[in-house]
């Protein structure tokens, strides 16, 4: 359903995994280069990391929208966006991954998963 | 009053002030996490799906009608569980409804309305989703839980 969204984002220089996520933790697509990685078990807690930054986005700017989370560990990053109201699109990098094009690449996909959801 | 009748009473009060602290857990936990709390949703889910299955006999063995499946879910849910007083899994197309009478954790429910929080979470209908992926292979998303004085319905899409 969402193969062309996984390998454009998958072309993107350094980005290893991407999954298409349901706010629920439901892992709806997703592929990892890496096959250490537990691609369901990140899809429930991206859903969990992403709920909890809206919930304090709601505490302290009174708004219950995020635009993107990102999180970044010394051997990698975490990048989460909206992908209509019901689902999360993520990507996981290697550390030093041209972020601006990530984020160009993530929010023009978010669009396409929402529509099709 | 017989001793009998007393220790029957005080199970019954113990019954009622567990449902009632285990709907306030939930409440704590929806508070605090907010929109977080829906992302362990899949999670509970497919653990309370293994929980029926494994403990309670719910035996999808022999069919693969998806409104069987559901209706054994049900049967279970209702009839073993006790979960709700009465419940009903309606399929039509794509959509799924789960509605349920006077669940067990209506109460909490009705807390997070009253203080003005849309309920997120509803792992029944996530072991619903996780039993439909199970065996179908499709993902089901939770599209809209709601509550009202004795009932809650929740509404899912089936995805593909």
């Amino acid at each position: 359903m969402f193969e062309n969204v996984i390998a454009d984002l998958l072309r993107v220089d350094g980005v290893k995994g991407v999954a298409i996520v349901s706010k629920d933790g439901l892992l709806i697509e997703g592929q990892a280069s890496d096959r250490t990685i537990d691609v369901e078990s990140v899809a429930a807690m991206v859903a969990t990391i992403y709920g909890t930054a809206l919930n304090v986005s709601n505490e302290v700017f009174h708004e219950e929208a995020v635009d993107i989370v990102t999180l970044e560990s010394p051997k990698g990053k975490i990048i989460t966006v909206e992908a209509g109201e019901n689902a999360v699109l993520t990507v996981l990098t290697d550390p030093k991954v041209n972020l601006g094009l990530v984020r160009i690449y993530l929010k023009r996909n978010a669009q396409k998963v929402a529509s099709m959801l | 009053m017989t001793e009998a009748k007393v220790v029957e009473r005080v199970n019954e009060r113990s019954e009622e002030m567990a449902t009632k602290i285990n709907n306030l857990i939930l409440y704590g936990i929806y508070k605090v996490l907010g929109a977080g709390a829906r992302g362990l949703g899949n999670s509970i889910g497919e653990e309370l799906l293994n929980t029926m299955i494994e403990e309670y006999g719910l035996n999808f063995e022999g069919s693969d009608d998806p409104q069987e499946l559901l209706n054994r879910f049900t049967e279970v849910m209702i009839n073993t569980l006790g979960f709700a007083e009465k419940g009903e899994i309606i399929v039509n197309g794509n959509s799924v409804t789960l509605k349920l009478d006077n669940p067990m954790d209506l109460y909490a429910l009705q807390l997070l309305e009253k203080k003005g929080m849309k309920p997120m979470l509803y792992p029944m209908a996530n072991a619903i989703a996780v039993a439909i992926k199970k065996f179908s292979g499709k993902n089901v998303l939770i599209k809209e839980i709601r509550v009202s004085d004795k009932h809650v319905e929740v509404d899912m899409l089936i995805l593909g």
